[in-house]
Order: C-alpha cells, then sequence, then structure tokens
C-alpha cells in the first residue's frame, strides 16, 4: 500500500492508504476526499478531478487530457486530471494539492 | 394501444408486466407515485412486451450495473423507446460506443466543460430574470411556456452558434420529440429538427467558424473525417439532450415549492442552502430514462437477458429505491445525495450535468428573490405524463402581484 497525502487548498491534509495500480482519482473517492468530484468517473470527460502534482511525477499527460486540462477553473502548470494518475509503489508520502472548487 | 408482442421463451411469465412507459396509470397526476407503484409490485428486473419487449431495471444497483457495463450493453440501436425506424443511423455520441464514441464526446466535453458552464450558467441566469420580469406584474403565469421553455434553448443555441429566432421553430418540436401523442408525432420531430441541423452543418461546411457545429464537422474517428451525417446528429443530439429535460426538471421543482411553503421557506432564509436543494430535487423528481441492448448473455437480477434483448434504464427506479436512499419520497435538503441517478452513469453520463444544475440553482436563486411565496393557481391542476421522459403538461402558478 502507498501513501498519498491529499491537501486541500485551506492546507487541510487527509492521507489515503492506496494499491499501485489505482488512479488518484479512484483513491480520493475510495477515501471521500471532498474536493475530487469526478462526474464521469474517471474517462477524462468531465475535468473535475482537477488537482495539481509536480510536473515528473507521472508520465506526461497525452493529447486529450492536455485539452481537458485548460478547460479547468484555476489552471496551474502543475494541473492534472487525477484519473490519468495511475499511483506507483514508489510514490509513498506524495502529496496531491487540490482546487478550491471543481465546478 | 400499441401492439404487444408475444413473450419471449426465456422469459418468465412471473416476471412480466404490463408497463407501457408513455401510459403509466395514474401518471397524468403523479408520474413518481405511478412509478412507485409499479417499483413496489415487479420484481428486481421485470419484462414488458410494449414496444417490441423491454427489461426494465428496478433497483439502484441494476441502474449501476447496466449503465457501467459497456462490455454487456451497448447503446447502438437501443437508447430510445421505442426504437427509431428500421434504417435510421444511430446517432452519435449517445447511440455510439467505444471506441468511436470519444472522438464525438470529446468536442462536448470541452464545450461543458467547468470553465464555460460558467458562462452559460449567467447567461441562462440572465434569461430567467428576463422572464421573471415579463411576468411578475401580472400575479401568475403559466410556468412552462413563460420560463422553462425559455431557459435552456437560449444556452443552447447560444452554445450551438445558432441565430436566437431560430428558437420559435424549434420549441414545439423538441417538445413534441418526448412528449408528442404518438410514435409518428415524436419520430417526425426528430425528423425535422435534424432536417433544422443539416442546413446548419451544410453552412459551416461551405463556411467554417471557430462555433461547435464547426468543430464537430471537423472530428477525426479513427483515420477518417466524421462524415456529413454523424456531425449532423451530434448536434441534434445536443439540441435534444439540453433542452426537453431541463425544462421538465424546472416544472417539477417549481410544482414542489409552490406545493411545499416550509421547504421554500428553508430556501428564503437562506439562499446558500440552494446547490443542495438543487441537487437534492434532481435526485427526487429524475425525469429521464434511457435504454441499452445486451451485446451477450447476461444473468443479471435473477434472469438470464440474451444478447439482443432492451432493457429501460428508467433513472427514477434508482432514485425511488429505498435501500439507495431511506426516505426516498421525502426532499430533504440537508441529504446531500452522492452520485444522484438524474444524469445517468457510465461513458454517456450527461455531458451537460454542470449546466444544468447551473440553470436550475439561477432559477431558484432569480426566483425566490422577487417571488418567494407563490402557489398552483387556485382552481387549477397540473397534467403531467410519462413517457422516455416524464414530464408536466403546464404549470400554472400564481402569487399576490405587488
Amino acid at each position: 500500500m502507498t501513501k498519498i497525502v491529499f491537501e486541500d487548498a485551506d492546507g487541510n491534509r487527509q492521507a489515503a492508504e492506496v494499491d499501485a495500480g489505482t488512479s488518484v482519482m479512484q483513491a480520493a473517492m475510495d477515501s471521500s476526499v471532498a474536493g475530487i468530484l469526478a462526474d464521469c468517473g474517471g474517462g477524462c470527460s468531465c475535468a473535475t478531478c482537477h488537482c495539481f502534482v509536480t510536473r515528473g511525477v507521472f508520465p506526461d499527460p497525452d493529447e486529450i487530457e492536455s485539452q481537458m486540462l485548460e478547460c479547468v477553473l484555476e489552471p496551474e502548470v502543475s494541473s492534472r486530471l487525477s484519473c490519468q494518475l495511475i499511483v506507483r509503489e514508489d510514490m509513498d508520502g506524495l502529496v496531491i494539492k487540490l482546487p478550491r472548487n471543481q465546478i | 394501444m400499441t401492439a404487444k408482442h408475444k413473450i419471449p421463451d426465456h422469459v418468465a411469465s412471473s416476471v412480466v408486466r404490463d408497463v407501457d412507459i408513455y401510459n403509466i396509470p395514474g401518471g397524468d397526476t403523479d408520474p413518481f407515485l405511478a412509478w412507485q407503484a409499479i417499483k413496489n409490485s415487479s420484481p428486481e428486473m421485470f419484462y414488458t412486451p410494449h414496444y417490441g419487449g423491454y427489461w426494465v431495471v428496478n433497483s439502484a444497483e441494476l441502474y449501476h450495473r447496466v449503465l457501467t457495463d459497456t462490455e454487456h450493453f451497448t447503446s447502438r440501436k437501443a437508447v430510445l423507446v421505442p426504437d427509431m425506424p428500421e434504417g435510421t443511423p444511430d446517432f452519435p455520441p449517445l447511440m455510439v460506443d467505444a471506441p468511436e464514441h470519444r472522438a464525438f464526446r470529446h468536442p462536448y466535453n470541452l464545450a461543458l466543460s467547468p470553465k464555460k458552464v460558467q458562462v452559460f450558467g449567467e447567461q441562462a441566469r440572465s434569461v430567467i430574470i428576463g422572464c421573471i420580469d415579463a411576468i411578475i406584474d401580472k400575479g401568475e403565469c403559466e410556468f412552462m411556456a413563460d420560463v422553462a421553455l425559455q431557459v435552456p434553448i437560449a444556452v443552447v443555441m447560444s452554445l450551438l452558434g445558432l441565430p436566437f429566432e431560430d428558437r420559435e421553430r424549434l420549441i414545439p418540436l423538441v417538445d413534441a420529440v418526448t412528449h408528442g401523442d404518438n410514435p409518428e408525432a415524436r419520430g417526425g420531430a426528430a425528423m425535422a429538427i435534424f432536417a433544422y441541423c443539416d442546413e446548419w452543418v451544410t453552412k459551416r461546411e461551405q463556411e467554417p467558424g471557430d462555433d461547435l457545429i464547426s468543430r464537430f464537422i471537423k472530428i477525426k474517428v479513427g483515420d477518417r473525417p466524421a462524415t456529413h451525417m454523424e456531425a449532423t446528429a451530434s448536434v441534434t443530439i445536443l439540441l435534444l439532450g439540453g433542452l426537453d429535460s431541463v425544462s421538465h426538471t424546472m416544472a417539477f421543482f417549481m410544482k414542489f415549492l409552490a406545493e411545499n411553503s416550509d421547504h421554500r421557506q428553508q430556501l428564503i432564509d437562506d439562499p446558500a442552502l440552494i446547490p443542495y436543494a438543487v441537487d437534492e430535487l434532481l435526485r427526487r423528481y429524475s425525469i429521464v430514462s434511457t435504454a441499452r441492448m445486451a451485446l451477450k448473455n447476461i444473468e443479471i437480477g435473477g434472469i438470464t437477458m440474451r444478447a439482443g434483448d432492451k432493457v429501460i434504464v428508467e433513472m427514477c427506479m434508482n432514485s425511488m429505491d429505498e435501500e439507495a436512499w431511506p426516505d426516498a419520497m421525502a426532499v430533504k435538503f440537508d441529504r446531500c445525495p452522492k452520485n444522484i441517478p438524474s444524469f445517468g452513469e457510465g461513458p454517456h453520463k450527461c455531458v451537460g450535468m454542470n449546466l444544468a444544475r447551473n440553470e436550475l440553482r439561477a432559477l431558484l436563486e432569480e426566483w425566490l428573490k422577487r417571488i418567494p411565496n407563490f402557489t398552483i393557481t387556485p382552481g387549477k391542476s397540473v397534467a403531467t405524463m410519462t413517457g422516455q421522459n416524464i414530464g408536466i403538461h403546464e404549470l400554472p402558478l400564481s402569487w399576490n402581484a405587488a
């Protein structure tokens, strides 16, 4: 199990124990993390699983995700759609920051 | 009365129910109670012989399974009840499966993204304010014609880059597609809308812009471009998806608030509750249905479905499921429902869900600010209907004009 730490816009943290191979979005859903909506259930269709994570930790976004990232409310360079981020064992302690609003 | 078909051999008589979704007993006064009566007297998956024969999902659990199991269930030749005439092509993205589905769905996703729906939501708010301005001094209105049918179409025309004046032509057609008196009327209206969209796709092919229709025309499906028909169908689906459902949902919200002054007062006292009220009212008044076709045999809900069998997913059969929603028929603004069933689930989950929520929120915010106390017009009753979507014919409302 890998520990992923979700940090909301106010700095509050919530840890989740995650099996490698799970998406960050699914980890958030499983731990009832409030700041991720995931309307489309992980299909890279809704841009409501938006998160911030340092570039380079995960493989770069593909074309579809890149276009969807232009649609989020508070885009940053570190923006990603968490449904596209697959947790690996070597990510223990990784911090995922969340936007204030998804919609 | 539609001719029924004989019951297939693999369907046990114990699971058969004579349910015509366009004529549910009691559906003309309270469609949800009408469907609840069927829910409570039917197994978890039952079969109706109408319209060629359909299974019908009767629980939240089966709703989830059918809508997310794309290995077993297809949207091709399946979504509308009854199906479109033989030979009608499948309309993307609604009636298309993976892998092509993504190509058609993606432009919609971008057009209705969180960023964009904020803008359209504010546009809806302006239209709502205009509608209220026009009626407030009269002390009464017919809510469907005066408000509900005016708002979503303004947004969708704007979204598609279509001329606002064309809505006069489209409003009655859109209403007829889901609420026309018979399959011929409904089919005819759908084809008329398709013809309208076809004109505009042709115009945009000749003079492309950066509008949404031009973007549909440029879709690449794998290695090939989308066809003219596919682009036209994509526009048609957006027109159909974003209108009727929102209008009738608005009407059910207003009917509820007209008849429930306590709930109305909660929102007047604390408008910050409105987004939560919107979700709970959506949960309680889920008016949409869809359908799928089984691609292979499957054991589900205590029955065997054969490849080729069709199944109706009536959203209200989830929203009235007591296991999923304790005291399901009660509207509780502090329920804060998660995974509301109104918008479906899976790859075809409603692309306009957040736009719809913004429109509904704007309606309650603007209306309650200016007309906080209102009732169904004394002496008038409200006729409702069942069908592919549950609906309200007319909603006469009255209040004390200042």
